[in-house]
């Protein structure tokens, strides 16, 4: 039960007890100010309801244009969208502007209105068969979403805009092979300042995925050296870590930690498991041509960026011992950027060992996770960290079921050990939970 | 003041797509219009439909055709993937060929059009924003099949409007009244391969007949000068990588006047056909200061070549029985190299 809904209970026997006379008027009045209940809560329903017809909505008019009609003069289907987008804004901005009520309702009609310019820019193209560079289509659309976004404010806007943005880079780099730092740099700069702004974790976690695929596709010369890609999502993963752990005792919207967390640890712990196999040291993580410039500093500015942010997490946790966040977990997350200076070291010295050198203390990291998840999702009741910690242990022993493991005698024990770890958990996870309930 | 910034976020949309929808419709008024010969290709876009891409001839350069900065460029293969570039046009008539590319606007040039240039093979491959035509849903199939009547081909030429900067709009498209076709005479020939000492017999390209054909539904003329001399030949350039720079022996020669006898008046429908030899030193090809040669033979496959019909010019028809029925345009026949493969 939430605390808004144990509030409203509280709330409900209150009037019983005025009623039966228990308590006075004046008493039940002090009471229900103590268990405040919010007047209504942000429309969910209605903002994702209405985000979702406007999308698809023009979606529709997008292919319903596609097909067309040579029956339809230019002039008419020119006024038709540039109509349909004049009325639909401005209903939309009639009632966003007009009153707390409709204004979900104005949000996702302008919405409608900025997947209708998108039909625009494509529907001018079409008729004046303009072939030009597309991904500029992109990015005027993107920009466009971009500033009513900010100027209303609205999220459903900005959301767009990060996605078309992103849509824009890539489609850049993957068609002509260029690098558009611009994406990056507006959806943190501009983008990341609204979410803050407007403490949105939707926003926020949109943009958290927009910006590390836009960061991939900014990457320089990666036909010589893909082990960047690879140290780049790690990097920006662990980074997200630490700003998991700052957000909370830093500015004003540490809501904002589990999205970095979730981010954060989900790469964490896919890239982590790729380096428990040594090939991975052995076939890309290895330079083999010369760095340039503007590689090296891909390579080490979210490198240095990272260590300075975990810098200064060990300087808030350890150091000063200032750490709010009473479900934080323990020692175990220092392994993580411990983990960023490993693959440095793999990447500046040859795969030796056959790839082992790299990949046998990763396969250590990700062990001591799997423990210290398992470990604390049983001690603290917290069934997240124990299904974790589980999931790791099981695909470690799968990932090197054919290497390590060579007879089958091995394998099984190797297996019956685990599920009886996993049973163990289970069994200590339950009494705990039975124990603090008593 | 708030509510002012807001209506004014959602009007800059509007804004920009009257703006994108009035410049073109500008140049589509005022622009001058010429007709670019293409060849379609396919396919359909998610947002946009159905269109047909279309592969110009003026959107591949030579590099004797590359001037200025792209000159230095091509030299040193260091030609960027995206560079801003001019096209310089010349006129047959209202149908357009491309006399040279540079990146800077040419000021002697009758018409100009501005593109984005890479490096495609030997050649600049240059992109106009021209290069997709879109039509209704299920009616691009008709114009990727073409026209065509057994062996000739019949061009089709793309209507375009061309603004005094060189920005550009396309506005329909016709097919050439004139279809072109090409019969290549093979014949075989024996060498002896160096490492296995063997004797092998290699096909070999030794004639080609011309065939035009009159693809309008009115009277047309074709004008055929004594001994081929309304024929050119020349390296393929159009989609040709060869890195080798042939150039045809008789190309800077002079052509005799034509004549009445020269002309002949082509009903709807009918052909008119011109052979040539390619072993008479009228039809040979040279590289830089080496001595001619015939294409017969010639070893590598990528080394192609077009004959052109190329009629004389409307001032030297003037006197002319039927001057008013002669097509002037310049067509190309289909690629064909000195082992007798026709593209």
């Amino acid at each position: 039960m939430s605390l808004q809904q144990l509030h409203q209970w509280i709330r409900g026997e209150i009037d019983l007890w005025s009623r039966d006379g228990l308590v006075s008027p004046a008493q039940a009045e002090t009471l229900r100010r103590r268990y405040p209940v919010a007047e209504s809560g942000t429309a969910w329903g209605m903002i994702v309801f209405s985000s979702l017809g406007a999308v698809i909505t023009g979606l529709g008019v997008i292919l319903l244009f596609a097909y067309n009609w040579h029956a339809i003069p230019k002039f008419a289907k020119l006024a038709l969208v540039l109509g349909t987008l004049a009325a639909v804004h401005g209903l939309g901005l009639r009632l966003f502007l007009a009153s707390a009520r409709f204004r979900n309702l104005g949000e996702g009609l302008c919405l409608l209105g900025t997947m209708l310019f998108g039909a625009g820019i494509w529907l001018v193209a079409q008729i004046y068969h303009i072939e030009e560079h597309f991904p500029n289509a992109f990015l005027i659309w993107g920009l466009g979403a971009l500033v009513l976004g900010l100027v209303m404010p609205s999220i459903p806007q900005a959301i767009l805009a990060a996605i078309l943005l992103t849509t824009w880079c890539g489609v850049e780099r993957i068609e002509f092979d260029t690098l558009m730092l611009a994406a990056p740099l507006l959806l943190a700069g501009v983008l990341g300042g609204m979410a803050w702004w407007r403490k949105s974790r939707l926003l926020l976690g949109v943009l958290l995925l927009a910006f590390t695929i836009s960061i991939i596709f900014t990457l320089p010369d990666i036909d010589h050296h893909p082990w960047l890609i690879f140290c780049t999502i790690l990097n920006l993963g662990v980074l997200w870590i630490a700003l998991r752990f700052l957000v909370r005792m830093y500015g004003r919207f540490p809501e904002s930690a589990p999205v970095f967390g979730i981010f954060g640890w989900t790469i964490f712990y896919v890239t982590l498991y790729l380096l428990c196999f040594p090939d991975m040291h052995r076939h890309i993580l290895h330079i083999e041509h010369e760095l340039t410039g503007w590689v090296r500093v891909a390579w080490l500015a979210p490198f240095i960026l990272t260590l300075l942010a975990w810098l200064m997490v060990l300087w808030k946790r350890i150091l000063v011992g200032n750490d709010p966040d009473p479900d934080a977990p323990g020692f175990e997350i220092y392994l993580a950027p411990l983990v960023v200076l490993l693959v440095l070291c793999g990447i500046l010295w040859p795969a030796t060992f056959g790839g082992w050198f790299l990949s046998a203390p990763c396969n250590l990291v990700l062990l001591a996770f799997a423990l210290a998840l398992m470990a604390r999702g049983c001690r603290q009741t917290q069934p997240g960290a124990a299904i974790t910690g589980s999931i790791l242990l099981i695909a470690l022993a799968v990932a090197r079921y054919f290497d390590i493991f060579d007879s089958l005698f091995i394998r099984g024990l190797v297996f019956i050990i685990i599920g009886a770890v996993i049973f163990a958990e289970g069994y200590l996870y339950a009494r705990t939970k039975k124990c603090k309930i008593t | 003041m708030k509510t002012w910034i807001v209506i004014g976020g959602a009007a800059l949309q509007c804004l920009v797509l009257a703006y994108m929808a009035t410049e073109r419709e500008l140049i589509f008024r005022t622009g001058r219009t010429i007709y670019l010969r293409t060849a379609p290709i396919d396919p359909r876009d998610a947002f946009r439909g159905d269109f047909v891409r279309l592969d110009y001839e003026i959107g591949h350069a030579t590099t004797n055709q590359s001037r200025d900065g792209l000159r230095s460029q091509k030299q040193d293969g260091s030609t960027r993937k995206d560079i801003k570039v001019y096209a310089a046009l010349k006129m047959h008539g209202d149908l357009a060929s491309l006399d040279y590319v540079s990146d800077r606007k040419p000021a002697d040039a009758e018409v100009v059009l501005r593109g984005r240039a890479g490096q495609g093979g030997a050649n600049l491959s240059i992109r106009y924003g021209l290069e997709a035509y879109f039509v209704e849903q299920g009616k691009g199939l008709d114009l990727e099949r073409g026209r065509s009547e057994g062996e000739i081909q019949i061009p089709l030429e793309m209507e375009v409007a061309v603004s005094g900067n060189g920005k550009s709009v396309l506005k329909g498209h016709r097919w050439s009244p004139i279809g072109i076709g090409l019969a290549i005479e093979n014949d075989e020939q024996t060498a002896t391969n160096n490492l296995s000492n063997r004797t092998v017999t290699n096909r070999v390209v030794v004639a080609a007949t011309l065939t035009l054909m009159n693809a309008s539904s009115n009277a047309i003329a074709v004008v055929d000068l004594p001994q081929g001399k309304s024929i050119d030949l020349g390296p393929d350039t159009i989609r040709g990588w060869s890195r080798n720079n042939w150039a045809w022996t008789s190309a800077d020669q002079q052509r005799p006047a034509p004549t009445d006898a020269d002309v002949h008046v082509l009903k709807p429908g009918e052909k008119y056909s011109i052979r040539i030899d390619l072993r008479d030193p009228q039809w040979f090809v040279r590289q830089g200061k080496e001595p001619p040669r015939a294409i017969t033979g010639l070893g590598e496959w990528s080394d192609q070549f077009r004959l052109f019909y190329r009629p004389p010019a409307r001032e030297e028809c003037r006197q002319l029985q039927h001057a008013n029925l002669i097509w002037h345009g310049n067509l190309p026949s289909r690629a064909f190299n000195g082992g007798g493969r026709v593209d």
